[in-house]
């Protein structure tokens, strides 16, 4: 079978150069006997300006992912292998992330990296004026900067996100879930970093604010240029939202590439199990079966492809060999023994 | 407005039923929070109605005053074309017919307790005749019909010891412990990994055509509601806005807000080749009302962009537009609902944007 890959939007996969590289990442949570895996070789590329989509279901190590990236992360978490460059605007050498200690990371974040949590309740300060958020922010970033045009700032980075300069006195509580979520998104902005991580920012919103909120994303972006790491386990909303996808299994990072190659010709079980077990909204229906069985338990992996029990494709050589993640078109790898075999087969669309 | 005749067939019905909760303000003072306002819900047996709408439209509200949680406002609640009666046993028999599913799979089990026990406390209650050995043999055929097997194993396991996606089929399972006519489904999917939510789907399509259950599926997910139920109902701000068979619904939306829902939801089918075009206007798509200060009028003339005059002063007549199929709306009224077709409520927002003066 001869697949497909459609060339589509060359406008918005930017061919700029890599503002984040994550190589061989691994990190492990050190509770009782034996450490947990969340983590395992994880690599990828972010390009200057891109939207890299990670979809993943729970326990697919997403989250830990991102912690690891933002080194946010706390014991028992620990990253225990791979690096994460970071490229700067300036054009200096590429720097470390994992090397830094927190007093050279102060440096990096906000001004070059940032993150928007999943829950805006959490992630603003309930006691202090949505205003007095961003000045802190921004004072602390500038100290030339008057109080008064701090407060100015902040009153333009709300505008940012469509809410009005008079809620800028208003507490957090005063604001409906998406407005602080919105909120959220122009905090993390307030320094004009050049990656925003973001953190299943709609999974606590309905649809309607959910698109607001990507659309207000992808205007952001274009007018600012930043790079974003967006995590969610809704990967229909990545199809639409992101250049390019990785999709996490048990840690890794089981295929990876532009959107519509993905959406079209998957090249992991996994990744055609989960894009066909989302219904859809105006196709002809038919009957789902979604994927059997359950995501592995990482404290005792399976052997080989960590997929292997699920798979329906499933070969004996899975249980026995981990796949590398390989090129399998342009700009897409994938890890699974069938794309090592002649069998390109797979379902495509 | 609503036909008060009890129509044969209908296992369960909500007739004009109306909610209203007093919140005590920051400064003492109560208000009245109108979270459902007359609304009508009418379930047939191997039927499945998806109830669809934002956090806040009322939805579990409704299906709460189905369940029996709440006592509706006003308005009246029926099984079999019955009034519910109250007191404990009047409950307690309702329940044996209506059992409702909550969204939190992780919450609704008793974690001190192995499944075993968690079903057999609902086979107690719900059908005491049975004795011991029957129940143990009931217990294994529930976890059966919903695809816990070895049954013998899961019964033994303490919830804790379970996936999301195993929880959520023992609270089905105990749920049809006591052999309901009704399931009250109140997001029983969204807290489930998006690779076993169809399984879970597919075990309440086959209890509806196996059992012949009426099934009430609360959703804000239109693609999951059109993948396994017949008819859609749609709540804005505590009000039922529009209802019809579900293809019908989701093809040609006859109220603007089913309008903007169905638009706003990811749809990978659209084949996205300009992401720019495919999002534009939809920064500012605004937000429900309150429900302590409602607008007046149909709740969504603040964001609508086909909203007139009349709108804002008076409630909407509700507009036959099909076979079972309703909505309400003034387009219907003045003739305009050809509008609904031809554009999208982004670009009509952003019309009407360019236009201030239509505004009202």
């Amino acid at each position: 079978m001869t697949v497909q890959v459609e060339q589509q939007r060359p406008a918005s996969a930017p061919a700029g150069h890599a503002v984040l590289e994550v190589r061989g990442l691994a990190v492990e949570y050190r509770t009782g006997h034996e450490p947990v895996r969340a983590c395992a070789d994880v690599s990828f590329t972010l390009r200057r300006g891109e939207i890299l989509g990670v979809a993943g279901e729970s326990g697919s190590g997403k989250s830990t992912l991102i912690t690891a990236l933002t080194r946010l992360q706390r014991p028992p978490a620990v990253t225990t292998a791979g690096e994460i460059l970071f490229h700067g605007r300036d054009g200096a050498a590429p720097v470390d992330l994992v090397a830094l200690d927190r007093k050279q990371l102060r440096r990096y974040r906000w001004t070059a990296l940032s993150i928007v949590l999943q829950s805006a309740m959490d992630a603003l300060n309930p006691v202090m004026r949505i205003g007095d958020q961003f000045v802190d922010v921004l004072r602390a970033h500038d100290r030339t900067l008057g109080k008064r045009e701090a407060w100015t700032g902040a009153a333009e980075l709300l505008a940012l996100v469509g809410i009005s300069a008079d809620r800028v006195r208003d507490y957090p509580h005063q604001l409906s879930g998406g407005m602080r979520q919105r909120a959220a998104i122009a905090l993390a902005l307030a320094c004009r970093p050049e990656l925003v991580v973001m953190d299943e920012p709609t999974t606590a919103v309905d649809v309607v604010m959910q698109r607001q909120i990507l659309a207000q994303v992808l205007r952001l972006r274009r007018e600012l240029g930043f790079a974003v790491v967006f995590v969610t386990h809704d990967l229909s909303l990545l199809l639409e939202l992101a250049d390019r996808i990785a999709i996490m299994y048990a840690g890794r990072v089981v295929e990876v590439g532009e959107s519509s190659a993905l959406y079209h010709a998957p090249k992991h079980p996994y990744t055609q199990g989960l894009r066909d077990s989302f219904p859809p909204l105006h196709a002809p229906l038919r009957t789902l079966r979604g994927i059997p069985g359950t995501p592995p338990d990482l404290r005792r992996p399976p052997t080989g492809c960590p997929f292997q029990p699920r798979c329906a494709r499933r070969m004996e050589e899975c249980a026995q060999r981990l796949p590398a993640l390989l090129s399998v078109g342009p700009g897409h790898d994938a890890a699974c023994l069938l794309n090592e075999t002649d069998d390109t087969g797979g379902d495509t669309r | 407005m609503t036909r008060s005749a009890p129509e044969e067939g209908y296992v369960l019905e909500a007739l004009g039923v109306t909610k209203h909760f007093s919140a005590r303000g920051s400064v003492g003072r109560t208000s009245v929070v109108r979270a459902v306002e007359d609304a009508t819900i009418r379930l047939k047996p191997g039927r499945i109605l998806a109830l669809v709408g934002e956090s806040g439209s009322g939805k579990t509200t409704l299906a709460r005053m189905l369940a029996r949680f709440h006592e509706p406002t006003q308005g009246r609640i029926l099984l079999r074309g019955e009034p519910v009666g109250k007191g404990r046993r009047a409950r307690q028999a309702y329940h044996s017919d209506v059992q409702l599913i909550f969204q939190d799979p992780f919450g609704s089990l008793n974690p001190l307790h192995r499944v075993r026990y968690n079903l057999e406390r609902a086979l107690r209650l719900h059908q005491p005749r049975l004795n011991a050995d029957a129940r143990r043999q009931r217990i294994v055929e529930l976890l059966e019909r919903v695809g816990l097997v070895p049954a013998a194993e899961f019964a033994e396991k303490f919830p804790h010891e379970l996936s999301g996606g195993q929880r959520q089929r023992v609270v089905i399972a105990r749920a049809l412990a006591v052999e309901p006519k009704v399931l009250l489904g109140d997001e029983p999917i969204s807290m489930l990994d998006v690779s076993i939510r169809l399984e879970m789907l597919n075990l309440l399509q086959r209890l509806r055509t196996e059992d012949g259950l009426a099934l009430l599926y609360i959703t804000h997910d239109i693609a999951s509601a059109r993948y396994l139920c017949d008819e859609i109902a749609v709540m804005y701000a505590g009000q039922m806005v529009e209802c019809g068979p579900k293809e019908a619904v989701i093809a040609a939306p006859q109220h603007p807000y089913t309008k903007l829902l169905i638009e706003s939801s990811p749809d990978p089918e659209r084949g996205v080749t300009d992401r720019d075009a495919l999002f534009a206007g939809a920064d500012e798509l605004g937000e429900p009302p309150s429900l302590i200060d409602p607008p007046t009028g149909c709740r969504f003339h603040p964001r609508c962009p086909f909203a007139m005059k009349e709108c804002v002063d008076e409630t909407p007549p509700r507009a036959e537009v099909g076979e079972g199929h309703w909505a309400q709306c003034w387009l219907h009224a003045k003739g305009r609902a050809g509008e609904l077709g031809e554009t999208t409520h982004a670009a009509a927002a952003a019309a009407r944007r360019g236009s201030p003066e239509e505004a009202s």
